[in-house]
């Protein structure tokens, strides 16, 4: 399918790069599917760009690559409990949302509440970790 | 808003798949059991409009911020 985004112009997604969030998120419950767009060749940063919703696009990161501790194995549980159906030895992918005010604000990366997707389902949700000392906005360490 | 008045170990139904539990009244504390289908979001309310709130802040990154951050 082909969709008019807002800082891509029109792009092709294949239906095999569809990723579907069934509960929306929250502030957005009525915008399911999403596709991941490469930001620049090296970047750590890619984008989260919805296909119901062509104006919308998250800055996301691997919550993994900005703290080398985060607990994957919670997120996971997480996942599991949500009810989005994660097969039992199947690899997730967690994209951290990151907000990226104007100056003077820093940017910054909600830790507490990654978006946590099944590999082989291409189906996620926006999971909390509830026992954990992460918040929405948590600095962006420097790389 | 509904108001209901429950004593400890007794239910609410909401609908017919929710089911809402009043497992302990401690001091200032209630502990709530809540079941509700696979699928439906379940979140103590202020995690819920911090999680709403960062997303919608989110949802409008900075152009010139963006530009900033540069492909690192």
């Amino acid at each position: 399918m082909t969709i008019a985004t807002r800082h891509f112009g029109a792009i092709e997604v294949p239906e095999a790069h569809v990723i579907d969030l069934p509960a929306g998120l929250p502030g957005f419950p009525e915008v399911r599917r999403f596709t991941l767009i490469e930001r620049a060749p090296g970047s750590r940063f890619r984008w989260l760009q919805s296909i119901d919703k062509p104006t919308l696009a998250f800055v996301v990161v691997d919550p993994q690559v900005v703290r080398v501790d985060y607990p994957a194995d919670a997120a996971r549980r997480e996942l599991e409990a949500s009810g989005v159906g994660l097969g039992a030895d199947e690899p997730i992918v967690l994209l951290a949302v990151v907000t990226v005010p104007p100056e003077p604000e820093d940017p910054s990366v909600n830790l507490l509440a990654p978006i946590a997707v099944g590999v082989r389902s291409r189906r996620g949700a926006q999971v909390i970790l509830h026992d954990s000392a992460y918040s929405t906005r948590e600095p962006l360490a420097a790389r | 808003m509904l108001i209901l008045t429950r004593k400890r170990g007794e239910r609410i139904r909401i609908g017919e798949s929710v089911e809402v539990l009043i497992v302990n009244v401690c001091r200032r504390n209630v502990q709530i059991g809540i079941q509700a289908p696979q699928g439906v979001p379940i979140y103590r309310e202020e995690l819920y409009r911090a999680i709403r709130e960062e997303n919608l802040r989110a949802a409008r990154p900075s152009e010139e911020r963006l530009r900033a951050l540069g492909s690192g």
